[in-house]
């Protein structure tokens, strides 16, 4: 465990949603081994959610609603205003009113953000917040992301049958490919951009309300090679993201459905991606279900929502001083 | 005077009565073929419909079937299930074909009660989707362009790839 918490320590800053002490929802940012937590918006009357980094780590994305609001696992892309800031969470401004720029996801090189609404999904350039080209979104709905190279967006679609099926869309031709269709959800990138990571609930595994616990998966873009990362009977795993050299993986482990934003988030945790497939809690039936999985150290992190992660640090490069 | 007047009167009144209940007759008569509810009867507080109003499209139907996993109750996933329907009438609206696939958001609720923050336009007096109810409905004709959120289409490979959007849905019973 000490060995995983030295390796990650020095590896940027991890910013989350979670409770303040005033039970608002503020944006925190800890090192990727859990030390050195900081509440860096601090907004009493407010909740703020859903931090993004853009990839440069040069800013950072969230949401801002009204404290008595409830944040909702599925809309949260869509409640508050969006807010940009400088990536140590200075520097604020809004980019729109409440319910404005809904799921917006920042484009690779941090300029312009893709939104995804009924009109459909939307390039929108930050500096004019004027809208570059407008294409149908063809059942995406939630949780949009942009890959590292600008060439895809990763989403939840209702276009596939399944209702939550995670799909990629090609943003040249708007071409739609099945990633999994099996009841899928946040979806996310591997740096290489040939992978996705996202988390899914196999009908086989029984749990909650009978229909499964939540676990974290991966396969290539086409869906080929489906592979377990992480799963664990009794908690859903949810907000699986890489890190940004791609050996490791950040999830929440939600002992209630839906990664639980009306109370207080889940315990966030860091793996080894070379440690993976791995089983935790020692089901015998979920092993024998996997029987090439390993074993590795899991660090425990604060208890967050929707963590996002950065190489960059962010609090000591002079950059962080330029205005978004 | 006073008692010739009420003599008069009350023939008069009576005569009115009959014209006015004659009138009534036909004005309701006008108004059932102009909204087309000859053959189909509301259940429910008419009083408090939306279905003459609300979408671009308002039909009477046939529900076909409740396939087996169209409709769950999922705490905290809100969907939209797509059931098919046999057009039995067209109130308002063109180019509605005669087999309809139309998606009914959180269907394991009733309708009066599914309207949330998500969608806010819904209602009718459907409680539980059956297979064989007649439901009278306002429509949409893309569920893509009214709705954002998860939607179980068990039909989607064969017929139905965007589907109808369901803003009130009534039961409706044939009339005896």
């Amino acid at each position: 465990m000490r060995a995983l918490a030295a390796e990650v320590k020095p590896l940027g800053w991890i910013a989350y949603a979670a409770r303040s002490e005033h039970k608002d929802w503020d944006i925190f940012v800890c090192r990727p081994d859990g030390s050195d937590v900081r509440n860096i918006t601090r907004t009493r009357d407010h909740h703020e959610t859903w931090p993004q980094f853009s990839r440069d780590g040069q800013h950072l994305l969230f949401r801002r609603l009204p404290a008595d609001e409830t944040v909702d696992g599925n809309r949260y892309g869509q409640q508050g205003q969006p807010i940009l800031a400088l990536a140590d969470g200075s520097q604020s401004r809004s980019l729109g009113a409440a319910g404005e720029l809904p799921w917006a996801c920042f484009s690779p090189d941090g300029k312009q953000v893709a939104t995804l609404s009924l009109k459909g999904i939307s390039i929108v350039d930050i500096a004019s917040l004027k809208v570059v080209r407008t294409i149908p979104r063809k059942g995406f709905f939630q949780q949009l992301s942009w890959s590292p190279d600008g060439n895809q967006w990763g989403g939840v679609s209702n276009g596939l049958g399944t209702g939550w099926s995670v799909a990629r869309m090609e943003v040249a031709s708007g071409n739609v490919t099945a990633v999994s269709t099996v009841d899928c959800c946040t979806p996310d990138w591997f740096p290489d951009n040939q992978q996705m990571i996202f988390s899914n609930r196999q009908p086989q595994v029984r749990g909650e309300h009978d229909y499964g616990w939540t676990q974290l998966w991966r396969c290539d873009i086409a869906g080929r090679e489906p592979q377990l990362i992480y799963a664990e009977q009794g908690r859903h795993i949810y907000g699986g993201c890489v890190s940004p050299d791609g050996k490791y993986i950040l999830f929440t482990g939600n002992d209630k459905e839906d990664g639980d934003p009306q109370n207080e988030g889940s315990v966030m945790q860091v793996i080894r991606l070379a440690d993976t497939p791995m089983v935790g809690g020692g089901d015998a039936a979920l092993l024998a279900r996997h029987p090439g999985a390993k074993r590795g150290p899991m660090l425990d992190l604060p208890r967050g929502f929707e963590p996002c992660w950065t190489a960059r640090d962010i609090f000591e490069d002079p950059q962080t001083s330029r205005k978004p | 005077m006073t008692m010739i007047h009420h003599a008069r009167g009350g023939l008069g009144l009576t005569k009115l009565r009959l014209m006015s209940l004659g009138l009534l007759t036909l004005l309701l008569a006008l108004v059932f073929i102009a909204t087309g509810c000859l053959p189909f009867v509301r259940k429910g507080p008419a009083e408090i419909t939306q279905v003459g109003t609300l979408g671009s499209v308002e039909i009477t139907a046939r529900l076909l079937e409740v396939p087996e996993g169209a409709i769950i109750e999922r705490r905290h996933y809100d969907y939209a299930a797509v059931l098919k329907y046999e057009v039995l009438e067209i109130h308002r609206g063109e180019h509605v074909p005669t087999v309809i696939y139309i998606a009914h958001y959180n269907p394991f609720k009733p309708r009066s009660q599914a309207a949330d923050a998500r969608v806010v336009t819904l209602g009718g007096t459907v409680t539980r989707f059956e297979a064989g109810q007649i439901h009278r409905m306002a429509l949409e004709p893309s569920a893509e362009q009214h709705y954002l959120g998860g939607v179980i289409n068990l039909y989607l490979e064969r017929e139905a790839e965007d589907p109808w959007w369901a803003l009130w849905c009534d039961l409706a019973e044939p009339k005896p």
